[in-house]
Protein backbone atom coordinates (compact mmCIF):
# COMPACT_ATOMS: atom_id res chain seq x y z
CA UNK A 1 0.00 0.00 0.00
CA UNK A 2 1.64 3.20 -1.07
CA UNK A 3 2.45 5.63 1.65
CA UNK A 4 -0.27 8.55 0.89
CA UNK A 5 -2.84 6.12 0.73
CA UNK A 6 -2.29 4.91 4.39
CA UNK A 7 -2.49 8.47 5.29
CA UNK A 8 -5.22 9.26 3.72
CA UNK A 9 -7.26 6.33 5.23
CA UNK A 10 -5.65 7.18 8.69
CA UNK A 11 -6.95 10.93 7.59
CA UNK A 12 -10.64 9.09 6.80
CA UNK A 13 -10.42 7.41 10.20
CA UNK A 14 -10.26 10.11 12.21
CA UNK A 15 -12.42 12.51 10.00
CA UNK A 16 -15.02 9.64 11.41
CA UNK A 17 -14.44 9.70 14.90
CA UNK A 18 -13.91 13.61 15.17
CA UNK A 19 -17.52 13.88 12.97
CA UNK A 20 -18.94 11.53 15.10
CA UNK A 21 -17.41 13.07 18.61
CA UNK A 22 -18.24 16.52 16.84
CA UNK A 23 -21.42 16.20 15.29
CA UNK A 24 -24.86 14.60 16.31
CA UNK A 25 -23.10 13.73 19.85
CA UNK A 26 -22.54 17.02 20.68
CA UNK A 27 -24.91 20.23 21.87
CA UNK A 28 -26.81 20.71 18.58
CA UNK A 29 -30.50 21.87 18.67
CA UNK A 30 -32.31 21.18 15.78
CA UNK A 31 -34.93 24.22 15.77
CA UNK A 32 -36.18 22.87 11.88
CA UNK A 33 -35.10 20.21 9.24
CA UNK A 34 -38.05 20.82 7.24
CA UNK A 35 -38.90 17.10 6.40
CA UNK A 36 -42.63 17.25 7.87
CA UNK A 37 -44.46 18.18 4.47
CA UNK A 38 -46.45 21.68 4.82
CA UNK A 39 -48.30 23.44 1.83
CA UNK A 40 -49.68 26.47 2.01
CA UNK A 41 -50.97 28.22 -1.31
CA UNK A 42 -52.03 31.89 -2.35
CA UNK A 43 -53.03 30.79 -6.04
CA UNK A 44 -52.85 33.29 -8.64
CA UNK A 45 -55.47 35.65 -9.44
CA UNK A 46 -57.92 37.17 -7.16
CA UNK A 47 -57.27 41.26 -5.82
CA UNK A 48 -55.61 42.33 -3.18
CA UNK A 49 -54.12 41.17 0.83
CA UNK A 50 -54.92 37.60 1.44
CA UNK A 51 -53.48 35.05 3.90
CA UNK A 52 -52.90 31.27 4.02
CA UNK A 53 -52.02 29.22 7.43
CA UNK A 54 -51.48 26.27 8.64
CA UNK A 55 -50.47 23.72 11.46
CA UNK A 56 -48.54 20.48 11.43
CA UNK A 57 -47.48 18.04 13.93
CA UNK A 58 -43.72 18.30 12.90
CA UNK A 59 -41.52 15.27 15.13
CA UNK A 60 -38.28 16.72 13.88
CA UNK A 61 -38.93 19.75 14.86
CA UNK A 62 -38.57 21.77 18.11
CA UNK A 63 -41.91 21.62 20.58
CA UNK A 64 -43.35 18.80 18.26
CA UNK A 65 -45.08 21.54 16.09
CA UNK A 66 -44.59 23.89 13.25
CA UNK A 67 -47.23 26.57 12.43
CA UNK A 68 -47.26 28.68 9.06
CA UNK A 69 -48.73 31.54 7.82
CA UNK A 70 -48.14 32.83 4.46
CA UNK A 71 -49.79 36.50 3.27
CA UNK A 72 -50.09 38.62 -0.20
CA UNK A 73 -49.78 42.34 0.65
CA UNK A 74 -51.21 43.08 -2.57
CA UNK A 75 -51.81 42.77 -5.87
CA UNK A 76 -52.65 38.98 -7.43
CA UNK A 77 -49.38 37.34 -7.62
CA UNK A 78 -49.47 34.17 -6.25
CA UNK A 79 -47.82 32.88 -2.58
CA UNK A 80 -45.91 29.58 -2.00
CA UNK A 81 -45.02 28.37 1.13
CA UNK A 82 -43.82 24.49 0.76
CA UNK A 83 -41.90 22.40 3.41
CA UNK A 84 -40.42 19.54 1.47
CA UNK A 85 -43.55 19.09 -0.94
CA UNK A 86 -41.78 16.25 -2.94
CA UNK A 87 -41.33 14.37 0.35
CA UNK A 88 -37.37 14.12 -0.91
CA UNK A 89 -36.09 17.94 -0.39
CA UNK A 90 -35.79 18.47 3.14
CA UNK A 91 -36.16 22.44 2.94
CA UNK A 92 -39.12 25.40 3.15
CA UNK A 93 -39.06 27.36 -0.03
CA UNK A 94 -40.94 30.22 0.44
CA UNK A 95 -42.06 32.15 -2.94
CA UNK A 96 -43.79 34.94 -4.62
CA UNK A 97 -44.87 35.97 -7.96
CA UNK A 98 -45.45 39.14 -8.62
CA UNK A 99 -46.50 40.56 -5.37
CA UNK A 100 -45.08 41.41 -2.17
CA UNK A 101 -45.72 39.14 0.87
CA UNK A 102 -44.41 37.54 3.38
CA UNK A 103 -44.03 34.26 5.44
CA UNK A 104 -44.07 33.23 9.21
CA UNK A 105 -42.88 30.25 10.83
CA UNK A 106 -43.87 29.90 14.34
CA UNK A 107 -41.92 26.77 16.60
CA UNK A 108 -44.04 27.33 20.15
CA UNK A 109 -45.37 23.81 21.20
CA UNK A 110 -48.20 21.83 20.11
CA UNK A 111 -50.90 24.81 20.64
CA UNK A 112 -52.62 23.76 17.33
CA UNK A 113 -53.04 27.21 16.97
CA UNK A 114 -51.12 29.08 13.62
CA UNK A 115 -52.79 32.50 14.31
CA UNK A 116 -52.23 32.97 18.04
CA UNK A 117 -48.49 33.10 19.26
CA UNK A 118 -48.11 30.69 22.70
CA UNK A 119 -45.29 32.37 23.89
CA UNK A 120 -43.91 29.88 26.58
CA UNK A 121 -45.67 26.69 24.19
CA UNK A 122 -41.60 25.65 24.33
CA UNK A 123 -41.74 25.44 27.95
CA UNK A 124 -38.37 26.90 28.93
CA UNK A 125 -36.18 25.03 26.68
CA UNK A 126 -32.34 26.13 26.83
CA UNK A 127 -31.57 26.90 23.11
CA UNK A 128 -27.81 27.38 25.01
CA UNK A 129 -27.59 24.01 25.77
CA UNK A 130 -26.14 25.24 29.52
CA UNK A 131 -24.45 28.46 27.60
CA UNK A 132 -22.72 25.86 25.07
CA UNK A 133 -24.32 27.01 22.11
CA UNK A 134 -24.01 31.14 20.97
CA UNK A 135 -26.30 31.75 17.96
CA UNK A 136 -28.86 30.42 15.72
CA UNK A 137 -27.41 28.56 12.67
CA UNK A 138 -29.14 29.01 9.00
CA UNK A 139 -28.63 27.08 5.76
CA UNK A 140 -30.15 29.00 3.18
CA UNK A 141 -30.04 30.24 -0.12
CA UNK A 142 -32.56 33.36 -2.06
CA UNK A 143 -32.57 34.75 -5.36
CA UNK A 144 -32.76 38.27 -4.29
CA UNK A 145 -31.24 39.73 -1.13
CA UNK A 146 -33.04 39.53 2.11
CA UNK A 147 -33.59 39.43 5.53
CA UNK A 148 -34.74 36.48 7.91
CA UNK A 149 -36.22 37.94 10.90
CA UNK A 150 -35.88 35.70 14.13
CA UNK A 151 -38.07 36.25 17.16
CA UNK A 152 -37.38 34.93 20.47
CA UNK A 153 -39.92 34.78 23.29
CA UNK A 154 -39.33 34.19 27.24
CA UNK A 155 -41.35 30.73 28.67
CA UNK A 156 -40.95 33.40 31.75
CA UNK A 157 -41.83 36.57 29.92
CA UNK A 158 -39.86 38.99 27.65
CA UNK A 159 -39.46 39.42 24.02
CA UNK A 160 -36.00 40.07 21.64
CA UNK A 161 -35.62 39.72 17.84
CA UNK A 162 -32.89 40.15 15.45
CA UNK A 163 -32.42 40.15 12.04
CA UNK A 164 -29.76 38.01 9.61
CA UNK A 165 -29.03 39.30 6.30
CA UNK A 166 -29.38 37.05 3.98
CA UNK A 167 -27.33 37.76 0.25
CA UNK A 168 -28.77 36.71 -3.05
CA UNK A 169 -27.35 34.17 -4.56
CA UNK A 170 -27.67 30.37 -6.34
CA UNK A 171 -25.66 28.26 -3.57
CA UNK A 172 -26.80 27.35 -0.21
CA UNK A 173 -24.76 29.48 2.97
CA UNK A 174 -24.30 28.62 6.18
CA UNK A 175 -25.45 32.29 7.88
CA UNK A 176 -24.79 32.90 11.68
CA UNK A 177 -26.75 34.45 13.82
CA UNK A 178 -25.14 34.97 17.41
CA UNK A 179 -27.45 35.17 20.52
CA UNK A 180 -26.05 38.30 21.24
CA UNK A 181 -27.25 39.62 18.51
CA UNK A 182 -31.04 39.81 20.41
CA UNK A 183 -31.58 42.81 22.45
CA UNK A 184 -32.29 39.61 25.49
CA UNK A 185 -29.96 36.62 24.91
CA UNK A 186 -31.04 35.31 27.74
CA UNK A 187 -34.53 33.89 26.55
CA UNK A 188 -32.48 31.43 24.47
CA UNK A 189 -31.84 29.78 27.54
CA UNK A 190 -35.17 30.02 28.74
CA UNK A 191 -37.12 30.01 25.30
CA UNK A 192 -40.79 29.98 25.19
CA UNK A 193 -41.37 30.24 21.60
CA UNK A 194 -39.44 31.33 18.25
CA UNK A 195 -40.50 32.18 15.28
CA UNK A 196 -38.84 33.12 11.47
CA UNK A 197 -40.17 35.73 9.31
CA UNK A 198 -39.49 36.81 5.89
CA UNK A 199 -41.32 39.57 4.09
CA UNK A 200 -40.51 39.98 0.63
CA UNK A 201 -40.73 42.10 -2.42
CA UNK A 202 -42.00 40.56 -5.62
CA UNK A 203 -40.35 38.05 -7.27
CA UNK A 204 -38.47 36.64 -3.70
CA UNK A 205 -37.63 33.04 -4.24
CA UNK A 206 -35.93 31.99 -0.79
CA UNK A 207 -35.24 28.00 0.21
CA UNK A 208 -34.32 27.54 3.91
CA UNK A 209 -32.77 23.72 4.49
CA UNK A 210 -31.92 23.77 8.29
CA UNK A 211 -32.32 26.07 11.71
CA UNK A 212 -30.13 25.06 14.18
CA UNK A 213 -28.50 26.24 17.72
CA UNK A 214 -25.08 24.36 16.84
CA UNK A 215 -22.34 24.06 19.54
CA UNK A 216 -19.57 26.23 18.12
CA UNK A 217 -16.84 24.11 18.87
CA UNK A 218 -18.29 21.01 17.67
CA UNK A 219 -18.77 22.53 14.14
CA UNK A 220 -15.73 24.45 14.31
CA UNK A 221 -13.44 20.76 14.83
CA UNK A 222 -15.80 19.16 12.05
CA UNK A 223 -15.02 22.00 9.64
CA UNK A 224 -11.36 21.54 10.30
CA UNK A 225 -11.68 17.68 10.04
CA UNK A 226 -13.79 18.68 6.31
CA UNK A 227 -10.18 20.83 5.80
CA UNK A 228 -8.28 17.95 6.21
CA UNK A 229 -9.75 15.57 4.20
CA UNK A 230 -9.88 18.40 1.16
CA UNK A 231 -6.40 18.55 1.80
CA UNK A 232 -5.44 15.23 1.72
CA UNK A 233 -7.36 14.56 -1.33
CA UNK A 234 -5.85 16.86 -3.55
CA UNK A 235 -2.23 15.57 -2.43
CA UNK A 236 -3.58 12.55 -3.45
CA UNK A 237 -4.91 13.49 -6.54
CA UNK A 238 -1.72 15.68 -7.46
CA UNK A 239 0.60 12.56 -6.87
CA UNK A 240 2.06 10.65 -10.18
CA UNK A 241 0.29 7.19 -10.51
CA UNK A 242 1.69 4.12 -9.51
CA UNK B 1 -33.61 86.63 -32.42
CA UNK B 2 -36.78 85.14 -31.23
CA UNK B 3 -38.06 83.54 -34.26
CA UNK B 4 -34.29 81.92 -34.69
CA UNK B 5 -34.58 80.73 -30.80
CA UNK B 6 -38.10 79.16 -32.21
CA UNK B 7 -37.22 77.64 -35.43
CA UNK B 8 -34.08 75.84 -33.53
CA UNK B 9 -36.82 74.44 -30.83
CA UNK B 10 -39.18 73.67 -33.52
CA UNK B 11 -35.63 71.62 -35.07
CA UNK B 12 -35.28 69.99 -32.20
CA UNK B 13 -38.67 68.92 -31.74
CA UNK B 14 -38.59 67.40 -35.53
CA UNK B 15 -35.13 65.79 -35.03
CA UNK B 16 -35.47 64.49 -31.87
CA UNK B 17 -38.82 63.87 -30.29
CA UNK B 18 -40.54 61.82 -33.46
CA UNK B 19 -38.24 58.87 -33.32
CA UNK B 20 -40.10 56.10 -32.09
CA UNK B 21 -43.49 57.31 -32.77
CA UNK B 22 -44.10 55.17 -35.68
CA UNK B 23 -45.33 52.04 -34.09
CA UNK B 24 -46.42 48.78 -34.71
CA UNK B 25 -47.90 46.74 -31.30
CA UNK B 26 -47.14 43.33 -31.13
CA UNK B 27 -48.70 43.10 -27.57
CA UNK B 28 -48.82 45.65 -24.88
CA UNK B 29 -50.90 42.97 -22.75
CA UNK B 30 -54.15 44.42 -21.47
CA UNK B 31 -56.19 41.75 -21.99
CA UNK B 32 -55.94 39.51 -18.58
CA UNK B 33 -54.75 35.78 -19.28
CA UNK B 34 -53.44 33.08 -17.05
CA UNK B 35 -51.65 29.98 -17.28
CA UNK B 36 -50.84 28.85 -13.82
CA UNK B 37 -48.79 25.31 -12.74
CA UNK B 38 -49.41 24.94 -8.77
CA UNK B 39 -46.95 23.26 -6.93
CA UNK B 40 -47.05 18.47 -7.59
CA UNK B 41 -45.06 15.57 -8.53
CA UNK B 42 -41.67 16.92 -10.06
CA UNK B 43 -42.01 15.63 -13.43
CA UNK B 44 -42.36 17.74 -16.65
CA UNK B 45 -45.73 19.76 -16.94
CA UNK B 46 -47.67 22.30 -19.78
CA UNK B 47 -50.31 24.05 -19.42
CA UNK B 48 -51.91 25.94 -22.13
CA UNK B 49 -54.62 29.14 -22.49
CA UNK B 50 -55.63 30.23 -26.23
CA UNK B 51 -57.92 32.83 -26.33
CA UNK B 52 -58.54 36.31 -28.02
CA UNK B 53 -56.69 39.67 -27.63
CA UNK B 54 -57.84 42.46 -29.32
CA UNK B 55 -54.69 44.39 -27.96
CA UNK B 56 -52.28 41.95 -29.67
CA UNK B 57 -51.14 41.32 -33.40
CA UNK B 58 -54.02 38.91 -35.04
CA UNK B 59 -56.43 39.66 -32.10
CA UNK B 60 -55.44 36.34 -30.28
CA UNK B 61 -52.76 35.01 -27.72
CA UNK B 62 -51.53 31.74 -27.45
CA UNK B 63 -49.81 30.78 -24.03
CA UNK B 64 -48.02 27.72 -23.05
CA UNK B 65 -46.13 27.35 -19.67
CA UNK B 66 -43.73 24.51 -18.79
CA UNK B 67 -42.45 23.54 -15.84
CA UNK B 68 -39.05 21.50 -15.90
CA UNK B 69 -38.37 18.36 -13.75
CA UNK B 70 -37.46 18.49 -11.49
CA UNK B 71 -39.10 21.64 -10.06
CA UNK B 72 -41.96 21.36 -7.92
CA UNK B 73 -43.67 24.93 -6.93
CA UNK B 74 -45.87 27.10 -8.38
CA UNK B 75 -45.04 28.73 -11.83
CA UNK B 76 -47.08 31.03 -13.64
CA UNK B 77 -47.56 33.83 -16.53
CA UNK B 78 -50.60 36.02 -16.70
CA UNK B 79 -51.28 38.96 -18.68
CA UNK B 80 -52.61 42.18 -16.65
CA UNK B 81 -53.69 39.84 -13.55
CA UNK B 82 -50.96 40.07 -11.12
CA UNK B 83 -50.12 43.99 -12.50
CA UNK B 84 -52.24 45.66 -15.02
CA UNK B 85 -50.71 46.30 -18.62
CA UNK B 86 -47.96 43.50 -17.63
CA UNK B 87 -47.35 40.02 -18.65
CA UNK B 88 -45.97 38.42 -15.64
CA UNK B 89 -44.10 35.50 -15.61
CA UNK B 90 -42.98 33.91 -12.12
CA UNK B 91 -41.68 30.99 -11.23
CA UNK B 92 -41.33 29.47 -7.76
CA UNK B 93 -37.72 28.94 -5.49
CA UNK B 94 -35.86 26.97 -7.60
CA UNK B 95 -38.70 26.55 -10.32
CA UNK B 96 -37.57 26.42 -14.05
CA UNK B 97 -40.14 27.23 -16.15
CA UNK B 98 -40.56 28.67 -19.69
CA UNK B 99 -43.58 30.62 -21.60
CA UNK B 100 -44.20 30.54 -25.23
CA UNK B 101 -46.88 33.16 -26.97
CA UNK B 102 -47.61 32.44 -30.06
CA UNK B 103 -49.55 35.18 -32.49
CA UNK B 104 -51.00 33.84 -35.70
CA UNK B 105 -54.43 35.20 -35.63
CA UNK B 106 -56.14 32.65 -33.82
CA UNK B 107 -56.84 30.95 -30.57
CA UNK B 108 -56.56 27.05 -31.81
CA UNK B 109 -53.61 26.39 -29.97
CA UNK B 110 -50.93 25.15 -33.18
CA UNK B 111 -48.91 27.38 -35.26
CA UNK B 112 -49.88 28.30 -38.07
CA UNK B 113 -47.34 30.29 -39.91
CA UNK B 114 -49.17 32.09 -42.18
CA UNK B 115 -52.16 33.13 -39.59
CA UNK B 116 -51.53 36.58 -39.74
CA UNK B 117 -52.20 36.35 -43.37
CA UNK B 118 -48.91 39.06 -44.65
CA UNK B 119 -48.56 41.92 -41.73
CA UNK B 120 -45.77 44.76 -42.87
CA UNK B 121 -43.83 44.64 -39.32
CA UNK B 122 -42.35 47.70 -40.81
CA UNK B 123 -44.71 49.22 -43.74
CA UNK B 124 -44.58 52.96 -41.50
CA UNK B 125 -40.37 52.78 -41.75
CA UNK B 126 -40.22 50.98 -38.36
CA UNK B 127 -36.75 49.58 -38.14
CA UNK B 128 -36.33 48.92 -34.38
CA UNK B 129 -37.66 46.19 -32.18
CA UNK B 130 -38.72 47.19 -28.46
CA UNK B 131 -39.27 45.61 -25.77
CA UNK B 132 -40.06 47.16 -22.20
CA UNK B 133 -38.98 44.55 -19.99
CA UNK B 134 -38.09 44.36 -16.15
CA UNK B 135 -36.61 41.11 -14.52
CA UNK B 136 -35.60 39.90 -11.18
CA UNK B 137 -32.53 37.70 -12.40
CA UNK B 138 -31.43 37.32 -16.15
CA UNK B 139 -33.27 35.97 -18.73
CA UNK B 140 -33.75 35.57 -22.57
CA UNK B 141 -36.98 36.83 -24.72
CA UNK B 142 -36.31 35.10 -27.98
CA UNK B 143 -38.92 36.43 -30.97
CA UNK B 144 -39.44 34.65 -34.62
CA UNK B 145 -41.00 35.66 -37.09
CA UNK B 146 -42.76 33.36 -39.99
CA UNK B 147 -43.57 34.10 -43.37
CA UNK B 148 -45.65 31.07 -43.63
CA UNK B 149 -42.74 28.64 -43.36
CA UNK B 150 -42.39 26.81 -39.62
CA UNK B 151 -39.38 25.80 -40.18
CA UNK B 152 -38.30 29.15 -41.68
CA UNK B 153 -37.81 32.26 -39.41
CA UNK B 154 -36.28 35.42 -38.31
CA UNK B 155 -35.62 35.95 -34.71
CA UNK B 156 -33.68 38.09 -32.37
CA UNK B 157 -32.66 36.73 -28.76
CA UNK B 158 -33.22 39.62 -26.53
CA UNK B 159 -31.21 39.08 -23.17
CA UNK B 160 -32.63 40.91 -20.38
CA UNK B 161 -30.46 41.69 -17.06
CA UNK B 162 -31.65 41.01 -14.15
CA UNK B 163 -31.81 43.68 -11.62
CA UNK B 164 -31.79 42.31 -8.50
CA UNK B 165 -34.88 42.96 -7.03
CA UNK B 166 -38.80 42.39 -8.03
CA UNK B 167 -39.74 45.41 -8.32
CA UNK B 168 -37.57 47.23 -10.59
CA UNK B 169 -37.78 49.79 -13.32
CA UNK B 170 -39.08 49.01 -16.57
CA UNK B 171 -36.24 48.58 -19.11
CA UNK B 172 -36.58 49.87 -22.79
CA UNK B 173 -33.99 47.33 -24.91
CA UNK B 174 -34.37 47.98 -28.46
CA UNK B 175 -32.30 46.57 -31.56
CA UNK B 176 -32.09 46.86 -35.06
CA UNK B 177 -34.15 44.84 -37.36
CA UNK B 178 -32.59 45.77 -40.78
CA UNK B 179 -28.17 46.00 -39.77
CA UNK B 180 -27.90 42.21 -38.86
CA UNK B 181 -29.41 42.05 -34.84
CA UNK B 182 -32.01 39.46 -36.42
CA UNK B 183 -30.71 36.36 -37.18
CA UNK B 184 -32.20 33.64 -39.75
CA UNK B 185 -33.29 30.09 -39.10
CA UNK B 186 -34.03 28.24 -42.95
CA UNK B 187 -34.81 30.72 -45.67
CA UNK B 188 -35.51 33.55 -42.63
CA UNK B 189 -38.81 35.27 -42.95
CA UNK B 190 -39.94 38.52 -44.98
CA UNK B 191 -40.63 41.55 -42.43
CA UNK B 192 -43.28 43.04 -44.49
CA UNK B 193 -44.93 39.71 -45.18
CA UNK B 194 -45.52 38.23 -41.36
CA UNK B 195 -47.81 35.49 -40.95
CA UNK B 196 -46.70 34.49 -37.62
CA UNK B 197 -44.76 35.74 -34.46
CA UNK B 198 -43.67 33.60 -31.64
CA UNK B 199 -42.38 34.93 -28.31
CA UNK B 200 -40.24 32.51 -25.79
CA UNK B 201 -39.50 34.06 -22.06
CA UNK B 202 -36.86 31.35 -20.95
CA UNK B 203 -33.31 31.34 -18.86
CA UNK B 204 -30.79 29.67 -17.61
CA UNK B 205 -31.76 30.51 -13.98
CA UNK B 206 -34.40 29.17 -11.77
CA UNK B 207 -36.90 31.60 -9.63
CA UNK B 208 -36.91 33.88 -12.18
CA UNK B 209 -39.50 36.62 -12.34
CA UNK B 210 -40.05 38.55 -15.48
CA UNK B 211 -42.47 41.25 -16.47
CA UNK B 212 -43.24 42.85 -20.05
CA UNK B 213 -44.52 45.92 -20.79
CA UNK B 214 -44.86 46.21 -23.97
CA UNK B 215 -43.57 44.27 -27.53
CA UNK B 216 -43.52 46.54 -30.62
CA UNK B 217 -41.80 47.71 -33.63
CA UNK B 218 -40.54 51.47 -34.11
CA UNK B 219 -39.49 53.66 -35.98
CA UNK B 220 -35.87 54.39 -36.07
CA UNK B 221 -34.29 54.40 -32.33
CA UNK B 222 -30.39 53.81 -33.12
CA UNK B 223 -29.89 55.89 -29.75
CA UNK B 224 -26.64 57.51 -30.73
CA UNK B 225 -28.36 59.64 -33.77
CA UNK B 226 -31.57 60.18 -31.66
CA UNK B 227 -29.08 61.73 -28.91
CA UNK B 228 -26.35 64.03 -31.76
CA UNK B 229 -29.77 65.24 -33.18
CA UNK B 230 -31.25 66.33 -29.72
CA UNK B 231 -27.67 67.62 -28.63
CA UNK B 232 -27.53 69.99 -32.14
CA UNK B 233 -31.30 71.16 -31.47
CA UNK B 234 -29.87 71.95 -27.76
CA UNK B 235 -26.84 73.28 -28.98
CA UNK B 236 -28.58 75.63 -31.46
CA UNK B 237 -30.90 76.93 -28.75
CA UNK B 238 -27.96 77.65 -26.34
CA UNK B 239 -26.38 79.76 -29.43
CA UNK B 240 -28.63 81.62 -30.16
CA UNK B 241 -29.18 82.28 -26.26
CA UNK B 242 -25.58 83.64 -26.69
CA UNK B 243 -26.09 85.85 -29.55
CA UNK B 244 -29.43 87.34 -28.11
CA UNK B 245 -27.19 88.04 -24.74
CA UNK B 246 -24.36 90.12 -27.07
Amino acid sequence: MMRHEVFRRLAIGAGAVAWTLAGPAGAVVVIDGFDTQQVLQIPAGGSGAASASGVIAAPQAIGGERDAIASRDMGSGFVDLLVNPSGTDSSLSFALGASPGAATIVWDGPDGNAETLDSDGLGGIDLTQGGVNTGLQVRARSDLATELVFTITGASGGVSDATLDLPAGTAYRQLFLPFSAFGTPELFANAGSLSLQIAGEPGLDVQIALVAAPEPSGAGVALAVLAALAFCHRRRTSLPLG
Amino acid sequence: MVRKEVIAFAATLVLGLPLGASAVTIDDFSTQQSAVINFGAPTPQTVTSNQAAPEAIGGSREITLTRHAPSFGTASVDSSLSDAGLLSLSMGAAVHADALLVYDGSADGTLDAGGLGSVNLIQGGEDTLRVIVRSDLDATIRIQFHSGSVDDYLYIEVPVSGQGTGDGALQVLEFALTNGDLLTQGAGADLTAVGAIQVLLFSDNASVDLQIDSISTVKGTPEPVAMSLLGLGLGGLVVAGRRRLA
